[in-house]
């Protein structure tokens, strides 16, 4: 994408910048940061949180947060340094020149006013153009970023858009300015893999149309190393190197670099080969969960939402079973319902061969002895007014120990989980994400149970703190041998956790089998298509890493059935009638509908 | 509650002017009931209106009497009902609230129904009612003002139970095998104490702003007790001449509210949840 | 649009059928006979019969209920105690008054409430901010009454610009009419001001963290542009509100300042009739404050969605 020309003048230069918060004592969170762009080039800005690329972002569209300032250094833009401007001057080339698409889709739109209205201001303010002009323009947007029905939308409110769409929209609105700069803070995060790489696709298209420069930021860095050109990475607010993405991201030199994408998730080949025979520990069959939609609308009965449909697995002792899925999937729905957190509308549940949905009383509370929790969010899983000792010690307050030995035994699994010392002292709010995540697990483990449920237990945390994570809860595993349910949205850490692999979709259960078959040999186009939609940097052999990028298979279903389509197949004919698991290969099945 | 936090309140200036209005109004309160210069209700007919005076630190009024002994005598009685009726308020609701937001279904539906249809009565008006019924006495306000304020209470406790309950420590809660008694006492009801805090100094404001009102339309406090409003109320006949009976006790409980107010906004801010995170 | 509307009103009735048995019972609670008591101290046997029969007394409760609330909807309330007039005859001219002091009070109190809250919000933690924030404070820590008393002393005796006390309508005569409603008026609006600009100012200080703030700056928009289009709708949402609340809350709360300007008020009305034990005009002033409580709220409601279009759909 970036050619001679465009190369010797850039589109931006960005020179030992710096910018500090706060003052006496000021600190300086972007630190001599110098990068320039080319025109139509895209240059991933990676770091974990507190790196300072999000202030770097800002400050290029001069938007700092009241507390921050630039305190040295400077920004180049076309040729113009943006220090001169004035502020007048510099609205103009804010949209116009450069635009913006921030993180939060649910946010980053004005709930008040209508799609079209927020697409069409800028062209008016900027372009000049007839509000009618605008408008046909803004469908004419739309249209490129796969709005199905533009007249609709442009009419209609966000709150009536999905994530992915609002999203597009967002870039709709920045892209029909065809700004020479656009600055993509973490425009994707928040979204399910499939759309990521939708909204992803589409914004690499239009920029290379439009001749766009991307300053794509984000602590994603598979996505980085797929679309980036060249790629910055920072640290502490300081640069730690930069180059051509295959250069930096494939072949690191500085140290840090090396650390952090060796930190990403990746399938361990030690751990390959049959699962160990064991007897199954947790036995599900034909579990249905309803949701009961509350609605408060007049005339409105309230709706019945099957979360999840006809689901049928097993775990066995000292296994790690995943359960993948977008969000609305089921996955969480099905490790509540085992743990009794919600109820269930069909189906059975043995534990240990007893029913799960009979225990009542004394048996549901020896049940939940014998199994735990670690949940997505550090941040709400813990009581905020209760000591870490006292949090961590909880489960064991039922057992009859005594209060000399809770407190003994929390500050021995606390210095298990790596806090130790005086951390049993300690209140919630003193400590990072990892750390409460830690605190989480160690509360988990305390009562030795014999399953957890660990739902998206590292979604919440950087990269190199949720390796040592996952590093803790196999470790923990190795000690303890508990099995595990582990639900992730994220297939790249399910895949270097994983014994075996659950894919749902939609309520339904799409795909069953050991890890490697479900990585290596995906049946359900689903499946397949998830996996394309999730890069993956791997450690090559040979030295250095590779970007590996699954494509999608044509695979004929078993003979006699086709793939069963609820809405995961888009393009293909919906499935009529009830499916059935057929078994491919030795316990690896795949959802399918007889023909 | 960290001592850190108790630390950046006494940093702000609002919190501290607060901090001080409140305690300038309970010494008074405490004062007037133990030792007030004069008998609030000794008649002097010949130091009658009398204007500030070194004798009469804030004059007399028509009756002859020391308005800064019936001024401190009035404060036990506006800020005791006032005191009465939030704590009488606060812990009812919040024992309604959390009841209603935990147990959910038809409890909680008749509870909102009652406390939707109780909202539809302004706090003076619920009490001219009930005035109208029991007759004026000290417990007819704090009745009336009561169950008037009841429903903001079960409003903030049942929405924050709400919340809490779905709350992911709450589940851990449940999942460690916790009863739900026990999940609500050790785990939900003391992470609601902060809001019920604010709110309850809110409630104090406004009870002292009520129970004066009251006072003024003489259906509060019965007379010859002192209270603010019936000082205001009675200052009115002789406005012209004796303006220090109207702005005596006017000031006084524009003081006390305004305590109030900044040391509620103070504590606000420290108990805000979104503080809570590092 | 037409679902939500419906549903709001649906939401209503439980609402005011719950409000309006409270008054009925709570008349009821009254030691004694409930003709009687509506009779007043006369000894007149036939109008305590007609009076019996008037009220269904021998009827179980319920019914009682039911035949008061067919009375209601055809207006009537019963017959004053110590005002030989019907009660509803007291009741409409009183509201007239009160509806005159206190809606263009509410309206005051958001012209000046709503740019001084989100100018403070804007320039947020700046000395104009402070300054703003100390003046809502203080105007809400005084009594709608006092201040009220301070005016008439002020401008009433000391200046002598405005009439002190007293109320002439302004169908009569709009220019004297006015003159007796702008101290009542100003000293409500002045401290409801205070409520609303602490509202406005904390409403928009949270739009304006939000992202499509960012994006909209970020559009290169002014920051007029910003705050005209993008912050003042948000904003609105939770004041137009409170809004609602303050005018609901008010048509039956303006008791003190109605007393203090002695402005023949639904509030003074029900003072009046609490001194004079007439039960009649006391039910007739509840019922009166609750429907307008309801119906200001109802409507509300129903307008929200102007500010936040999504309410409609969840």
């Amino acid at each position: 994408m970036t050619d001679a020309i465009s190369s010797m003048r850039p589109v931006l230069a960005v020179d030992r910048l710096s910018i500090a918060v706060g003052a006496k004592p000021q600190r300086r969170v972007v630190d001599e940061v110098s990068f320039s762009m080319g025109s139509g080039e895209i240059v991933g800005l990676v770091g974990e949180s507190g790196s300072g690329k999000t202030m770097i972002g800002r400050a290029l569209l001069r938007l700092l947060p009241p507390a921050a300032a630039v305190v040295d250094g400077h920004v180049t833009f076309d040729g113009v340094q943006l220090s001169s401007l004035n502020d007048a001057q510099m609205r103009g080339l804010r949209g116009r020149r450069i635009g913006a698409v921030f993180q939060e889709p649910m946010a980053s739109l004005n709930p008040a006013i209508t799609v079209g209205a927020q697409i069409t201001e800028g062209l008016i303010l900027h372009d000049g153009l007839t509000p009618a002009d605008a408008r046909r323009k803004a469908l004419r947007m739309l249209e490129k970023v796969k709005i199905a029905d533009p007249d609709d939308i442009f009419q209609a409110y966000p709150h009536q858009c999905s994530g992915g769409m609002r999203q597009r929209i967002m870039l709709a609105s920045v892209l029909a300015l065809r700004p020479a700069l656009l600055i993509a803070d973490e425009p994707t995060t928040a979204l399910d893999a499939l759309i990521r790489k939708e909204v992803m696709d589409l914004m690499a298209a239009l920029a290379s149309e439009i001749g766009t420069a991307v300053l794509l930021i984000s602590h994603d860095l598979a996505m980085v190393a797929q679309y980036a050109d060249k790629v910055v990475v920072l640290r502490g607010g300081q640069v730690v190197e930069q180059g051509p993405t295959s250069e930096i991201l494939l072949r690191p030199q500085a140290e840090y670099t090396r650390a952090l994408i060796g930190a990403l998730p990746a399938r361990h080949t030690a751990a390959a080969g049959a699962p160990p025979a064991k007897a199954a520990l947790v036995e599900i069959e034909n579990l249905c969960v309803d949701f009961k939609r509350r609605s408060m609308g007049f005339g409105r009965a309230a709706r019945r939402v099957r979360a999840v449909e006809d689901a049928t697995l097993d775990i066995r002792r000292g296994e790690v079973l995943a359960v993948v899925g977008e969000s609305g999937s089921g996955k969480t729905t099905i490790g509540r319902a085992l743990l009794r957190l919600c109820g269930t509308a069909a189906g059975a549940m043995r534990f240990d061969g007893a029913d799960v949905g009979e225990f009542q009383g004394r048996a549901l509370a020896d049940y939940r002895g014998r199994t735990q929790m670690v949940f997505q969010d550090p941040f709400s899983s813990l009581d905020p007014r209760m000591k870490l000792g006292e949090l961590v010690a909880e489960p064991l307050r039922r057992t009859g120990v005594s209060r000399d030995e809770r407190r003994a035994r929390a500050r021995q699994v606390l210095e298990e989980v790596g806090l130790a010392g005086d951390y049993a002292e300690r209140y919630p709010h003193e400590l990072s994400g990892g750390q409460r995540q830690r605190v989480c697990i160690a509360r988990a483990v305390i009562s030795r149970p014999e399953f957890i449920v660990a739902d998206e237990p590292v979604s919440a945390l950087d990269v190199t703190v949720q390796h040592q994570v996952l590093g803790l809860l196999a470790q923990l595993q190795r000690t303890y041998g508990f099995s595990y349910l582990f639900i992730s949205h994220d297939l790249g850490v399910v895949e270097q956790i994983a014994d075996r692999v659950v894919v749902m979709y939609r309520g339904r259960i799409l795909e069953l089998g050991s890890r490697d078959a479900i990585y290596d040999r995906p049946q359900h186009p689903y499946t397949q298509r998830l996996l394309e939609a999730t890069p993956r940097i791997v450690r090559r052999e040979a030295g250095g890493f590779e970007l590996t990028l699954s494509r999608p298979a044509r695979i004929a279903p078993p003979a006699g059935y086709a793939f069963f389509n609820h809405g995961s197949m888009p393009g293909a004919a919906l499935s009529q009638g009830e499916p059935v698991m057929v078994e491919i290969a030795a316990g690896h099945s795949v959802c399918c509908i007889a023909r | 509650m960290r001592e850190g936090r108790w630390m950046t309140i006494t940093r702000q200036p609002n919190a501290i002017a607060g901090g001080v209005l409140i305690l300038i109004m309970l010494f008074g309160a405490i004062l007037g009931a133990v030792h007030t210069p004069y008998d609030p209700i000794a008649v002097d007919f010949f130091h009658r209106l009398t204007p500030p005076a070194p004798e009469h630190w804030l004059g007399t009024d028509e009756w002859g009497r020391d308005v800064l002994s019936r001024l401190l005598a009035g404060a036990v009685v506006s800020v005791g009902i006032a005191g009465v009726t939030a704590l009488i308020a606060t812990s009812l609701g919040a024992l309604i609230g959390a009841t209603a937001g935990f147990l959910g279904g038809w409890f909680d539906k008749v509870v909102i129904a009652l406390m939707d249809a109780l909202l539809a009565f302004p706090a003076l008006i619920m009490a001219l009612a009930l005035v109208a019924i029991f007759s004026s006495s000290a417990f007819t306000p704090i009745i009336a003002l009561s169950v008037a304020y009841l429903p903001s209470v079960v409003r903030v406790v049942r929405a924050s139970v709400l919340v809490l309950r779905r709350s992911d420590f709450v589940d851990a809660s449940m999942v460690m095998g916790n009863s739900r008694a026990i999940t609500l006492l050790r785990h939900i009801l003391p992470n609601t104490v902060a809001p019920v805090i604010v709110l309850a100094t809110s409630l104090f404001g406004w009870a002292l702003l009520a129970e004066s009102a009251l006072s003024f339309l003489g259906l509060g406090t019965p007379p010859p007790a002192s209270s603010w409003g019936g000082m205001l109320s009675d200052s009115r006949n002789y406005f012209a001449d004796a303006p220090w009976l109207a702005v005596a006790p006017g000031l006084a409980l524009s003081l006390s509210l305004l305590g109030v107010n900044l040391f509620g906004d103070a504590l606000r801010d420290l108990l805000d949840p979104r503080m809570q995170k590092p | 649009m037409t679902r939500y509307i419906l549903t709001r009103v649906m939401l209503a009735i439980p609402t005011l059928l719950l409000a309006l048995a409270a008054i009925f019972f709570l008349v009821r609670l009254i030691p004694g006979d409930p003709a009687q008591l509506m009779l007043g101290d006369v000894d007149d046997p036939a109008a305590l019969a007609r009076i019996r029969q008037e009220l269904a007394l021998d009827q179980p409760l319920p019914v009682q209920f039911g035949h008061w609330l067919l009375q209601l909807l055809r207006g009537d309330l019963g017959q004053s105690i110590t005002l030989d007039s019907p009660v509803s005859d007291l009741l409409l001219p009183s509201f007239a008054v009160t509806a005159s002091l206190v809606v263009p009070a509410v309206v005051v109190a958001a012209l000046i409430a709503i740019p001084a809250g989100v100018v403070a919000g804007w320039k947020q933690n700046t000395r104009l901010d402070v300054a703003v924030m100390t003046l809502a404070t203080l105007a809400l820590s005084i009594p709608s009454f006092w201040l009220g008393l301070m005016f008439l002393l002020v401008f009433g005796v000391y200046l002598n610009l405005l009439p002190v006390v007293g109320y002439v309508s302004p169908l009569e005569d709009v220019w004297q009419g006015l003159s007796y409603l702008v101290l009542p008026v100003m000293s409500l609006a002045l401290i409801e001001a205070g409520v609303l600009i602490r509202l406005v100012r904390a409403s928009t200080i949270e739009v304006l963290g939000l992202d499509y703030i960012a994006h909209a700056r970020a559009k290169g928009l002014t920051e007029a542009a910003v705050i005209v289009r993008h912050v003042l709708p948000n904003a609105m949402a939770p004041t137009w509100t409170m809004i609602g609340l303050t005018l609901g809350g008010l048509l039956g709360g303006a008791v003190v300042t109605e007393t203090v300007f002695s402005l023949p008020g639904l509030g003074r009305l029900m003072v009046e009739s609490v001194f004079a034990r007439d039960y009649p005009v006391i039910q007739g002033c509840m019922v009166i404050v609750t429907v307008a409580y309801v119906s200001v709220n109802l409507l509300t409601e129903i307008t929200y969605p102007i500010f936040s279009p999504g309410a409609r759909d969840a």
